[in-house]
């Protein structure tokens, strides 16, 4: 942790953390710190300016794979129509832990893009019940708010504030969605296609560490390499299932390991901010 | 026959015959049994059954919680009424540190279950509650209704489980040892065998809320001060005007009452305790030490809403669970929450431990107050992403009993 960083950069420092946009200034209170070096100011920026160019990638995806489903629900193209919806769903997967320091919460936004109890009819899972179970028309319903989304999304990111430490405490997030929403109570219950989730949130949380490699390298390798090996450990566990697997398809056992190293990432990744806290670019997302 | 419990004359183990058996007349005093060896009443650690409210509300929060949802078996109007009034009665024994029955026939299964015997009353309280479905038409309660008895809607985040959801009745059962609570459900859900069924029992252990200015506050498992800024049993006027149902409330019945919202919050825990302590501390809007607002030092200082950061930012931020669920913003809207943790071991898929919050919360008008609150929750607070909602309850808690009042007869004299 880098404590008096503060004193030097403070015009640059708004937070720490970076997930909430209105977050206290850091303090410079611990043990006396030391003015970064050009190599961790350069990885800092890295880390911001890369993760964000991943933030405004989804975005786009996101806006892209709506209008073609709207497309293919039109034509009627079930195929290409289900291709659009996991694209959808993967690029709010790695967008949701960003949103979480916007100006709604974790909550409204599920309800809106996911579809929740009080959203029925709404949301990717109104259209994932009509691409499995039919008629494909339903699905059109759920679009106008689905396209409303794009610009909210937008407005969502544009109030929150991105540091290094901040992403990693979204991976935190992201995996929290992965173990609480998606493995242990299935998110997506019509298809059983779970696994675009899993996949989709596990590729994002990799983006995410490979943002802050350069800066994690030069400030703690130890714990780069050991949030790297868990990931990798992931990814190989994931490997031995064909991605187009229902949900049945994929063994309790891998469910279960599965489950275990997503804790174990958490932890890593929480450790992780820890160690970058205090390196600032002091960049907004969008 | 038992070796260690007194004979028991009478037979069989009615309802009727368990309660008289016991004598409701000797509540109060000490009850000899037939063998002498007697039964005292525990009046040191006893809170009064009788009173103008019940107990269980404003009473300072006990250590453990067992909350019993029931749903009503029977059709017929009179066993349920019959049924509520001999729970009243067994409610008066168990809140003093009584078994059901002093003396016991070694030739039929036990009365009581034993498992509180010698325990006392461990400040046992008994709080009943009645909710929407039980208005329905099977009992021809409807036009007893309150006209804010109604079924919470859905919010954002929720993902309820039909088992911690609804219900007929609720019995919160709230004491000093764990046991005492746990065996005070069982025994009425004993009473009540074919009658009502039991559709969850729901455990807490460790209060997260201080009702009473002597309590201090408890910590709930995210690891922060709970209770804080908490309407308590001193603050007469507030509870006059958020807590307890006016004499021009809808329904006279209810005057003295006040409702329960019963949530069952699942928490985040792995995700919570991989998040920085900062940030920790800006979705609360609190100091996890001292449980300081951010913008204060000591754990009741006022929270400053207005105050910003030097670079122009609200130091507690606008997503902050503080500022959200507030009385100042939220036209002034107080409840008196009154939750427990609740641990249930290991989530299989995950590893992850299943617990949280069983959120218990009394109000005058569940409507103005919850709902509109936890609205405003699930829309913008940022702890939104670190719990969610599993379980959700609305009942009608009637007013406290008088001496030579039977529970339930108001709501179908
Ligand atoms: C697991 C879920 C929850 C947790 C962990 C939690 C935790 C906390 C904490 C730590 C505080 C600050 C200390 C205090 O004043 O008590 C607080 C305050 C408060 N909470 Fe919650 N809470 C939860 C859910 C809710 C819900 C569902 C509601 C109502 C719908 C609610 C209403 C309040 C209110 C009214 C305050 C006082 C705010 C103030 O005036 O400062 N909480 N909560």
């Amino acid at each position: 942790m880098l404590a008096a960083l503060a004193l030097v950069t403070s015009a640059m420092l708004l937070t720490d953390c970076g997930t909430t946009a209105h977050m206290a200034v850091r303090t410079t209170t611990t043990i006396a710190g030391k003015v970064p070096s050009r190599a961790e100011q350069a990885a800092a920026l890295f880390a911001t300016t890369s993760y964000r160019r991943q933030v405004v990638q989804a975005a786009e995806g996101f806006t892209t794979s709506v209008t073609e489903l709207d497309g293919a629900l039109r034509r009627g193209d079930r195929q290409a129509a289900i291709r659009a919806w996991a694209a959808a769903q993967g690029s709010f997967d790695l967008l949701r832990p960003v949103l979480l320091g916007g100006p709604a919460s974790s909550a409204t936004y599920d309800g809106q893009l996911l579809g929740g109890s009080k959203t029925r009819g709404k949301g990717l899972h109104a259209i994932e019940r009509a691409l499995f179970q039919g008629p494909l028309s339903d699905g059109l319903a759920a679009m106008p708010d689905l396209k409303a989304a794009g610009p909210q999304l937008v407005i969502g990111l544009f109030r929150t504030i991105i540091q290094p430490s901040g992403v990693a405490v979204n991976q935190v997030h992201a995996l929290g969605f992965l173990a609480d929403h998606v493995i242990a109570n299935a998110q997506e219950r019509v298809s059983h296609r779970d696994l675009i989730d899993v996949l989709a949130i596990l590729h994002a949380v990799r983006g995410g560490l490979d943002a802050l490699r350069p800066l994690a390298n030069l400030v703690d390798p130890t714990q780069l390499a050991k949030t790297s090996r868990g990931l990798d450990q992931a990814d190989a566990l994931l490997s031995m299932v064909p991605a187009s697997s229902t949900d049945a398809q994929v063994p309790g056992p891998v469910w279960a390991r599965l489950g275990r190293l997503v804790a174990v990432l958490q932890f890593d990744f929480g450790q992780l901010a820890g160690s970058i806290a205090g390196y600032s670019s002091g960049r907004y997302y969008a | 026959m038992s070796t260690s419990d007194a004979p028991e004359r009478r037979t069989g183990v009615t309802r009727r015959a368990v309660l008289t058996a016991g004598g409701v007349a000797a509540v109060g005093a000490v009850v000899a049994s037939t063998h002498g060896a007697g039964a005292s009443t525990d009046s040191a650690s006893s809170i009064p059954f009788f009173g103008k409210h019940q107990g269980g509300i404003v009473t300072p929060a006990q250590g453990h919680l067992a909350l019993g949802i029931f749903n009503v078996a029977a059709s017929d109007r009179q066993e349920l009424k019959r049924m509520l009034a001999d729970w009243g009665r067994a409610a008066q024994r168990l809140t003093v540190g009584l078994p059901l029955v002093e003396t016991y026939d070694g030739s039929y299964p036990p009365s009581d279950t034993g498992e509180a015997l010698g325990l006392g009353a461990a400040n046992l309280t008994l709080t009943f509650g009645y909710g929407p479905s039980l208005f329905n038409d099977r009992f021809g309660l409807s036009s007893r209704r309150p006209k804010v008895l109604v079924d919470l809607p859905a919010f954002d985040g929720d993902e309820l489980n039909p088992a911690f959801t609804a219900g007929d009745l609720c019995v919160q059962a709230c004491a000093d040892d764990p046991q005492v609570a746990f065996h005070a459900i069982r025994s009425l859900a004993r009473l009540g065998l074919g009658t009502v069924e039991l559709q969850s029992l729901q455990l807490g252990s460790g209060r997260t809320s201080a009702t009473s200015s002597e309590q201090r506050s408890a910590r709930n498992l995210l690891g922060f001060k709970d209770g804080t800024n908490n309407l308590r049993g001193g603050d007469s006027a507030l509870l006059k005007r958020w807590l307890w149902v006016g004499a021009r409330d809808d329904q006279q019945w209810m005057t003295g009452g006040t409702y329960l919202v019963a949530r069952r919050i699942q928490m985040n825990l792995s995700t919570w305790s991989s998040t920085p302590l900062k940030v920790q501390e800006s979705v609360i809007g609190r100091k996890r030490s001292s449980g300081a607002p951010l913008t204060g030092e000591r754990e009741h200082d006022k929270a400053n809403f207005e105050a910003l950061d030097p670079h122009g930012f609200p130091v507690i931020p606008l997503g902050a669970h503080i500022r959200v669920a507030a009385p100042e913003t939220n036209g002034g809207v107080h409840l008196l929450r009154r939750g427990y943790n609740f641990i249930d071991g290991v989530d299989e898929r995950t590893g992850n431990l299943n617990a949280g919050l069983l959120f218990l919360c009394f109000q005058r008008d569940p409507v103005k107050q919850f709902t509109a609150l936890q609205g405003d929750l699930a829309r913008s607070d940022n702890l939104s992403q670190y719990v969610t909602h599993v379980g959700s309850g609305v009942f009608a808690c009637p007013p406290g009993l008088g001496s030579n009042d039977e529970l339930g007869a108001s709501l179908f004299d």
